[in-house]
């Protein structure tokens, strides 16, 4: 098995318990594969577990049920210091960094504290580590005798960058790290993200609501709702052709930089439902325009887009009992989804006057 | 403080259809003794939507506060003159401008939830708003209205979510319960503070396409400010470019995105040029030529901009000179 890959999810899932007796799925039955060097897209909705599903991952959450395996060990059986060991080869990096940093502390102690943790280097071997670290992160080296409120949040962002990469992990969990950042800055981490992945061959599970920069950084796309992975395929193909309603809603409803063009969208109706105490079935049913009767009876199936990967998953796959009758005939699939699309605000606007009239009559 | 200029006629009262006017605004920050806002100037029309564009810190809450003249402690407008409907703001009192607040033009903030009161129902907010500047209507009166108002709005279930607190809402139903605020009273020119970052792109085309539906209806004018191309294009109709507080750029939205002008305004838009082309290879996606002949234009002439720091570009396109 030299082709095992990096990290292997099987049958994740998380409940939480909120009130009486109420249960809050987080994470649902998710199973997915993130080989060495390769980074995955993890979109949704807020709420829709993406942060739960990457902190279970690396086991700052326990899950449920479920397995986690990196680098061929299963991660959820190991205790005390086997695990502790483990941590210094898996990281994350948070939307905001202050969160995770002593403000007290100077930037050089920041980013040699996980060195002094996970490894015995003596002075100068940890001075010659922080400065290769920093290099990589595209820091200069006068931050490292401020502290972290006096640098700007660009800097702030690559010193926890830095520090993340400090002891050499294999994978890193980025849960929105360009969320607070201007574009043309973000455009810079994503940058330094990506040079360091091809020289450092490590694995990124990259979060974030920024579409963009998903598609900038990641060579496979994984979309959730309401704590269940609906679609997981190579990036721009599922970018070009979503197959769930649910991917062709969010990816439809991206606004174009351009005025004189506007997009068919696919449009849900209502908002996300609340997690707690989710009805079986698709999660949604509710909001979906193509919904039909049996899609509330019980949980989707699986529909393989694209072949078998080598540990059995295949590359492109989706969760929807409608596609799964056009399962050989895409390109029907996608023309019924068209059906339902629709440009402007024209209805809208219908709408609001009928409201209008309504009132005053 | 303010600095009274010579000719206080009340600018641009002749200009068909203004409905704000902006002049050489200039506002200082005291402690960090930096200009924030450095010879702002704009003209709005009834009904169009002015897009202010720039990155964080670029100043442009700061002209949006400076508009509705609520300005912090430790900053002082040096100069500028505020024509609003022709009069002249600069003269108002403060009551005066309370008065104007909320009945004639409305901040809408960002924050969902948070920038609700967490301890008054959604309803109550929108009640609030609608007291203070009709006092002397009734209780239930003025909750039907606000139930009206939120079932204009877009908000499903208006009864049930007008007796819901902040912390029952999701993050895309508390923005419309902050727009819902700044819509109470019908005010003819809205200030929107970047109100739909950290929505989700579906609730974000939800609520923007309803809300700027409602707009168009009702010839409500918006001052936007984002820091996305995306919005800037679909929903604006003039774009104004700041950087390091100064206006770079101004001109008409297909003017705009067509020709820009300023090394700035370029830099910004070749990143959108890029997603473009990323995006015009999405297959399954049916893009849609607008036409843009029936769209109201608002090609503004006579720009209240200084002469030496400005260019005519075209008709109301104009672009300030890049020092080398």
């Amino acid at each position: 098995m030299t082709d095992e890959p990096l990290l292997q999810i099987r049958n994740l899932t998380k409940t939480f318990t909120v009130g009486k007796g109420q249960e809050l799925v987080a994470v649902s039955n998710v199973s997915l594969d993130l080989r060495e060097g390769e980074t995955l897209g993890l979109v949704g909705e807020s709420g829709s577990g993406k942060t739960t599903l990457g902190r279970v991952v690396l086991r700052l959450t326990e899950p449920d049920t479920g397995t986690v395996r990196f680098e061929g060990i299963d991660l959820l059986a190991l205790a005390g210091e086997p695990m502790r060991r483990m941590r210094s080869k898996m990281q994350i990096v948070y939307q905001d960094p202050m969160l995770g940093f002593n403000p007290r502390m100077r930037v050089r102690d920041i980013i040699s504290e996980p060195l002094r943790l996970h490894e015995t280097l003596s002075r100068t071997e940890l001075q010659k580590r922080v400065m290769e670290v920093l290099e990589l992160a595209d820091l200069d080296p006068r931050v490292l005798s401020e502290r972290p409120g006096a640098i700007r949040k660009a800097e702030q962002q690559q010193v926890a960058i830095a520090r993340a990469i400090a002891t050499g992990p294999r994978f890193i969990v980025l849960d929105e790290p360009t969320g607070l950042l201007d574009l043309s800055v973000s455009i810079h981490i994503i940058g330094i993200l990506r040079r360091l992945q091809e020289e450092q061959k490590i694995a990124y599970i990259f979060i974030s609501h920024d579409l963009s920069a998903v598609r900038a950084i990641s060579h496979r796309l994984a979309i959730m709702y309401l704590g269940q992975l609906v679609e997981t395929g190579p990036i721009e193909d599922v970018f070009a052709r979503p197959t769930h309603p649910y991917s062709e809603a969010l990816l439809s409803s991206v606004l174009l930089p351009d005025p004189k063009t506007t997009r068919q969208r696919l449009r849900l109706s209502g908002e996300i439902p609340s997690p707690i105490n989710l009805p079986p079935g698709c999660p949604l049913a509710p909001r979906c325009p193509l919904v039909e009767e049996r899609c509330t009876g019980g949980p989707p199936p699986l529909v393989a887009i694209r072949g078998n990967g080598e540990s059995g998953q295949p590359s492109w796959w989706s969760t929807c009992f409608p596609l799964s009758d056009n399962e050989e005939n895409l390109d029907n699939w996608y023309a019924i989804m068209q059906e339902h699309e629709s440009t402007e605000t024209e209805e809208l606007r219908a709408a609001i006057a009928a409201a209008r009239t309504e009132n005053e009559g | 403080m303010v600095t009274e200029t010579p000719d206080a006629t009340p600018a641009g009262s002749t200009a068909s259809g203004e409905i704000l006017r902006v002049s050489d605004l200039t506002l200082h920050h005291l402690v960090e003794d930096r200009l924030v806002i450095d010879g702002a100037f704009m003209s709005v029309d009834s009904g169009e939507v002015l897009g202010v564009m720039g990155e964080s810190g670029s100043g442009k809450s700061a002209l949006l506060f400076g508009i509705i003249r609520l300005l912090l402690r430790e900053v002082e407008q040096r100069s500028g003159r505020i024509a609003y409907r022709g009069e002249d703001l600069m003269a108002k009192s403060n009551r005066q401008m309370e008065q104007l607040r909320g009945l004639e033009m409305a901040m809408i903030v960002p924050g969902g939830k948070f920038s609700l009161n967490p301890v008054e129902t959604a309803g109550s907010q929108i009640v609030d708003v609608l007291r203070s500047h009709f006092p002397d209507r009734s209780k239930k009166d003025l909750a039907d209205e606000a139930i009206e108002i939120l079932r204009i709005i877009g908000i499903p279930d208006p009864d049930i979510r007008f007796r819901a607190y902040p912390h029952e809402l999701s993050g895309g139903m508390a923005q419309r319960i902050l727009i819902a605020k700044a819509m109470a009273c019908s005010p003819q020119l809205l200030l929107g503070d970047e109100f739909t970052v950290g929505l989700d792109v579906t609730i974000q085309a939800q609520v923007m396409d309803h809300f700027h539906a409602l707009l168009r209806e009702r010839n409500t004018s918006l001052i936007l400010t984002t820091s996305d191309l995306g919005i800037a294009a679909t929903y604006c109709d003039t774009i104004a470019v700041i950087r390091r507080g100064q206006i770079v750029e101004y001109a008409p939205v297909l003017d705009f995105f067509a020709n820009p002008q300023h090394s700035y305004s370029r830099l910004l838009l070749s990143a959108a040029r890029e997603a473009r082309a990323q995006q015009k290879m999405d297959e399954a996606r049916v893009d849609v030529e607008r036409d843009t002949s029936q769209d109201r234009r608002f090609v503004h002439e006579d720009l209240p901009a200084p002469p030496d720091l400005y260019t005519l570009v075209a008709p109301g396109h104009l672009v300030r000179l890049e020092d080398e």
